[in-house]
């Protein structure tokens, strides 16, 4: 409510306003220089974003990427140690070629984690960035809440099959889609994602892993017929906390054992400060090994 | 980025830097803070331009930007250049002929030692033309509170123009009494 005396101070000070401010002459701003600027900044950002990933990936891959709360662990989002040779697959081209992959594991777990509401909070958005080549190719590849690096649709599992692509699940179902990232040659980090539906290469044990911990993100009892007794337990994780989401890096293994069999490193809930759990399929999908991190339960 | 993001930025820039300077000006009440603030803001507002650009208004998002920018440099200003509203109206209070001028003048004095919330609310409200619920949602306020603010900045503002007139009426008498002496 105005008092009296305020429609008069009012109008006052509307023409105080415009004549303080319409008489003094407005400086000439240049939008290519502000532009120019502009991209400086930009490149002062991802230089020390940058910094930041490399700081934290001396320090033995345990700097969090993703910030815990409560029981919940971090989880690391460093370039993290090399991933296994895929098997299969042509030989690496460039030194970097595993440290994409490493980085791939990194940048799909933050999504699948980003993806679920429950652990959202625990992914800081800033140094899942500075694994990617710029700026743009973050907001391109990771796209809305993430969907970006999963191929549109909610995830909380996958699998590196080779180089040609990633396959991802929902529980222990298997999406529609498969991603295929693409590196920066120097550095490792990830210039871009493609998602398609074809076939990969099969008989690597995949379904049995996926089998197995996507029927435990679903709440479900891990793979009936797909562990054999040798396993005791597939519970690496504090008994509060249930199996959220996973990881499985490439297997590595088969041709040269007879019969074949093929290890994976399966990274749970986004944990990588321990060492992923290390499973063990034979050639008949059955699960025969499975080993928990030296720290966990 | 695009060349075409670039001619749209640089359009926005042509037609918008002078009413974010003018706003920047009454918020700082120096020209100099002013044009560091667009220069700032403009910055700041194309390296988001992909996404501000998407947004119904460039404009409402550059001027929250130099809203916040303006107050986050008063917040680090804070604590030694605040005068005491009561002493606005003392500046510079000689006879001057052009009373409408002065008057003005000393309302914008008052408006620089306003709190910064408050001059804030009178600059987007009778400067920009902004409704209350649109100053609400630049300052993440409640539309009651701008009211409030508002209310109360008009009511500082009329203490000062009614404080510097008596004064100015009281010289008045006191010269005209020397010179009938």
């Amino acid at each position: 409510m105005n008092e009296p005396g305020d429609i008069e101070v009012e109008r006052e000070l509307v023409r105080a306003m415009n004549d303080s401010a319409g008489n003094e002459p407005v400086p000439a701003y240049d939008p290519q220089q502000l532009a120019a600027s502009g991209r400086r900044h930009r490149r002062q950002v991802w230089a020390l974003a940058a910094s930041v990933a490399a700081v934290a990936a001396l320090g033995a891959g345990l700097a969090a990427l993703l910030s815990g709360g409560g029981p919940s662990h971090t989880v690391p989002v460093t370039a993290g140690p090399a991933a296994p040779r895929p098997v299969g697959s042509p030989p690496a081209s460039a030194p970097d070629a595993a440290r994409g992959w490493a980085t791939m594991r990194t940048v799909l777990l933050a999504a699948e984690r980003y993806e679920n509401p429950a652990t959202r909070g625990t992914v800081q958005l800033g140094q899942v960035a500075a694994l990617f080549t710029d700026q743009a190719a973050f907001t391109r590849v990771w796209g809305s809440g993430g969907l970006g690096a999963t191929c549109g649709a909610v995830a909380d599992g996958a699998l590196t099959m080779d180089h040609s692509g990633v396959l991802l699940y929902r529980g222990s179902v298997q999406l529609p889609d498969h991603a295929a990232f693409t590196f920066d040659d120097r550095t490792g980090r990830i210039s871009g994602v493609s998602c398609g539906s074809g076939q990969l290469p099969g008989g690597l044990g995949h379904q049995t892993i996926a089998a197995v911990f996507g029927s435990q993100v679903s709440g479900g009892k891990a793979g009936d017929g797909l562990v054999g007794p040798q396993v005791s337990s597939l519970d690496c994780s504090p008994a509060d906390r249930p199996l959220t989401n996973w990881y499985g890096d490439i297997a590595t293994g088969g041709g040269l054992a007879v019969p074949p069999t093929w290890q994976w490193q399966v990274t749970l809930n986004g944990d990588q400060a321990d060492g992923p759990l290390s499973a063990v399929v034979d050639h008949t999908g059955l699960m025969t090994q499975a080993t928990c991190p030296t720290s966990s339960p | 980025m695009r060349a075409a993001e670039t001619a749209e930025f640089a359009e926005f820039v042509h037609s918008r830097s002078a009413a974010l300077f003018r706003t920047g000006l009454l918020l700082t009440g120096s020209r100099e803070v002013a044009d560091d603030l667009v220069q700032s803001t403009l910055e700041r507002v194309w390296r988001h331009w992909g996404r501000v650009a998407r947004a119904d208004s460039p404009e409402a998002y550059a001027r929250r930007v130099l809203v916040n920018l303006a107050n986050d440099r008063w917040r680090g200003q804070r604590g030694g250049t605040e005068v005491p509203l009561e002493q606005a109206g003392a500046h510079d209070r000689g006879v001057d002929p052009y009373r409408q001028v002065v008057q003005r003048d000393e309302l914008m004095r008052a408006l620089h030692l306003l709190p910064v919330r408050m001059r804030t609310v009178l600059v987007l409200r009778y400067y920009d033309d902004m409704s209350d619920e649109g100053i609400a949602d630049l300052l993440r306020i409640s539309a009651s509170t701008v009211r409030s603010q508002a209310v109360r900045g008009l009511a500082k503002l009329r203490e000062v123009v009614r404080g510097a007139e008596d004064v100015r009426g009281a010289e008045g008498r006191v010269a005209g009494s020397e010179r009938a002496g």
